[in-house]
């Protein structure tokens, strides 16, 4: 069974799972690993012309137009509110989309986004008609506070870039989904394995965004796989209704009828 | 080199390397010299976009800086 479809921005989309372009051994595992992801959506990031290497320039334009997917730029590598507000300006000139993952990191050591500097950069593409897709920290009043912007999704870290932790304050991202029903929410960051993905879905949230975690698998297509499954089942889960937790045993059979010897054990 | 003929060459900052070009250079022109003319690419100078409309139009000039942004792989 195949869980809802959504809408991000306007688009319609079957898949929850966004995928990054980048850490692949090869091009060619990175078209096996994308198409088995089923994703609809893939990261991708612009910088100065150098050689023309598989992963940039040409060849990897013509790769990745060959995949027929959505395009999220991302602003990576920004350390400041100007800076990724240039960089998101040339993206929309270069691949011709006003999608933007917008990334201000704070710190280079874990990669934590910057949320004063993420604030500030998204009021001014917003207002400069961009679709922001903010990477952000799980911080309750950052998040709302890009809500009230009027960003219509928001993309959370599971844990720092690559670090593939999983889900280090899954108390922090349920309060975000309790406490922003109508938002559109990912995570995006830290995800290691499909169980973390799952546990993400089963939360509520709407999508997972990640890259390490299949590019570095040792099979990146068949983990793209088994994480397009997870996030499907997660999802499936989520819709279904999780039952709640119990302090006290209860027994699945049922007890009333049961044979006179059992009753009296 | 000529004192007239040095006059006719200008400095520019191309993707972060120096650049001797001819006076009177378009963006159009220096496209075809690097070679990158079929493929996707943004000409940024000095932290302005180039719309590509205007690429045959805008003459470049001494000291400018001048970057061709390409797509890469990114997460």
């Amino acid at each position: 069974m195949q869980a809802s479809s959504w809408n991000v921005y306007g688009t319609e989309l079957d898949s929850r799972l966004f995928i990054g372009t980048a850490l692949y051994p090869s091009p060619q595992v990175m078209l096996d690993a994308i198409k088995a992801s089923q994703s609809q959506v893939i990261t991708v990031s612009l910088r100065r012309q150098t050689s023309s290497n598989s992963d940039s320039g040409e060849k990897f334009w013509q790769l990745i137009q060959s995949l027929d997917c959505h395009l999220l730029p991302n602003t990576a590598g920004c350390y400041s509110a100007q800076e990724a507000i240039k960089t998101a300006r040339i993206a929309r000139e270069l691949f011709d989309t006003d999608w933007i993952k917008l990334e201000v990191l704070g710190d280079s050591y874990n990669l934590q986004p910057d949320p004063f500097a993420l604030v500030e950069a998204t009021k001014i593409l917003i207002d400069e008609g961009f679709k922001v897709f903010p990477y952000c920290t799980d911080d309750l009043v950052l998040c709302q506070k890009l809500a009230d912007l009027g960003c219509e999704v928001l993309m959370p870290w599971g844990a720092p870039i690559g670090t593939g932790r999983g889900l280090i304050n899954p108390y922090a991202l349920e309060t975000l989904r309790k406490r922003l029903p109508d938002l559109t929410l990912l995570v995006d960051a830290g995800i290691g394995k499909p169980s973390d993905a799952v546990q993400a879905m089963e939360l509520g949230f709407d999508g997972i965004l990640l890259n390490t975690a299949v590019a570095e698998a040792l099979d990146p297509a068949k983990m793209a796989d088994a994480f397009a499954q997870a996030i499907n089942a997660g999802r499936l889960a989520y819709e279904a209704g999780v039952m709640p937790k119990r302090d006290i045993a209860k027994p699945s059979t049922p007890t009333l009828d049961q044979p006179i010897w059992q009753q009296y054990d | 080199m000529s004192d007239v003929n040095r006059q006719k060459k200008i400095k520019v900052v191309v993707n972060g390397n120096l650049m001797l070009l001819e006076n009177g250079v378009f963006i159009d022109d220096l496209i075809m010299l690097l070679n990158v003319g079929s493929q996707r690419y943004v000409v940024v100078i000095n932290d302005e976009i180039m719309p590509k409309s205007m690429h045959d139009k805008i003459e470049l000039k001494q000291s400018d800086r001048c970057d061709i942004i390409s797509p890469i792989s990114g997460g």
